[in-house]
């Protein structure tokens, strides 16, 4: 790296490295507030999982036996039917400066439901523990979807964290060490120079 | 496969998605990894779906492409569990993150 070993050069290599600290404290606390929110996420996250794997295969056995319980022309029918619409808002959740989505739904019952001596009574075991599971399902897609969010910023933010902690401010340290080696050593070869002047002027 | 106009759409095995449909989902039912993974490119090119659940079953032979397909905020492709072919991807997914993150995974001991 070519560097002029100036005052001016001096004070701007000070000025980049205070700017350069500033920058490196705040994005180190800006890590670790993102480790914080992405731990108590990821703890909800994994108690959230669990809950949810557990009520989806108590819902997908009970689908089964409703399929096993009724005719299979019945089934097809039930296939075709939408007993309930499904609406969708998304909202934006910042935490800090990740924007996050957060899913709310709403589900409105609509005219195609299934006949009563169509289908089964486990259907309506099975439909009403899938109706349990679906707030469920978009708690956790909002936590899940927040979770990978903040991994992907923590990564980043630890990335230039580490390349201002280990490649810019030692350069940068390394620039001001050089920098004031060279003027200590044209200030004292500024002085021996007067002095040999001196010496000179006093011999003549 | 649904002709429910859905923000919601779940792709599974053949005969998994009843539950879905029935709740106003969009259902695709494949067996065929491949092609589950196709389908999910194209919802995702498509824009019409916020979330897109995936069987983790269909999910693991295509992780990496499934992964990267997730890195926007939306849509949010979430895995969910095989009751009949237990993989536990959707779990280790979380691990993974955990790691890639903090660098341990703080729940392993």
């Amino acid at each position: 790296m070519r560097i002029n070993p100036t005052r001016m050069e001096l004070l701007r290599t000070k000025k980049r490295t205070q700017l350069a600290t500033k920058g490196h404290k705040l994005l180190r606390d800006k890590r670790d507030g993102l480790m914080r929110e992405f731990l108590s996420i990821v703890r909800e996250a994994k108690s959230l999982r669990a809950q949810v794997d557990e009520l989806l295969f108590a819902s997908l056995k009970h689908f089964v036996l409703a399929q096993a319980s009724m005719l299979p022309e019945a089934v097809a029918i039930i296939r075709t039917l939408t007993p309930y619409e499904i609406s969708l808002e998304v909202s934006e959740r910042i935490i800090m400066g990740v924007k996050a989505p957060k899913f709310t739904v709403s589900l409105t019952t609509k005219d195609e439901q299934p006949g009563v001596w169509e289908t089964s009574r486990e259907l309506d075991v099975a439909l009403a523990s899938f109706q349990k599971l679906l707030p469920l399902l978009l708690q956790l897609a909002t936590i899940e979807k927040t979770a990978e969010l903040l991994a992907k910023e923590i990564e980043v933010t630890r990335r230039r964290v580490n390349a201002l902690e280990y490649v810019l401010l030692p350069q940068l340290k390394s620039v001001i060490k050089y920098i004031r080696m060279k003027l200590d050593e044209q200030e004292r070869a500024a002085i021996m120079t007067v002095m040999n002047v001196k010496r000179n002027l006093q011999k003549g | 496969m649904s002709s429910v106009v859905s923000p919601i759409a779940y792709i599974g095995p053949m005969g998994a998605g009843l539950g879905f449909s029935l709740s106003g989902m969009f259902v695709e039912e494949t067996d065929d990894a491949t092609h589950a993974l196709e389908v999910v490119r194209r919802w995702k090119t498509g824009g019409e779906y916020k979330i897109i659940f995936m069987d983790e079953a269909l999910a693991e032979p295509n992780l990496a492409a499934i992964r990267s397909l997730n890195e926007d905020a939306l849509p949010a492709i979430m895995l969910l569990a095989n009751p009949s072919r237990p993989t536990h991807t959707a779990a280790n997914n979380l691990q993974q993150l955990m790691i890639r993150a903090i660098g341990s995974d703080i729940f392993a001991s």
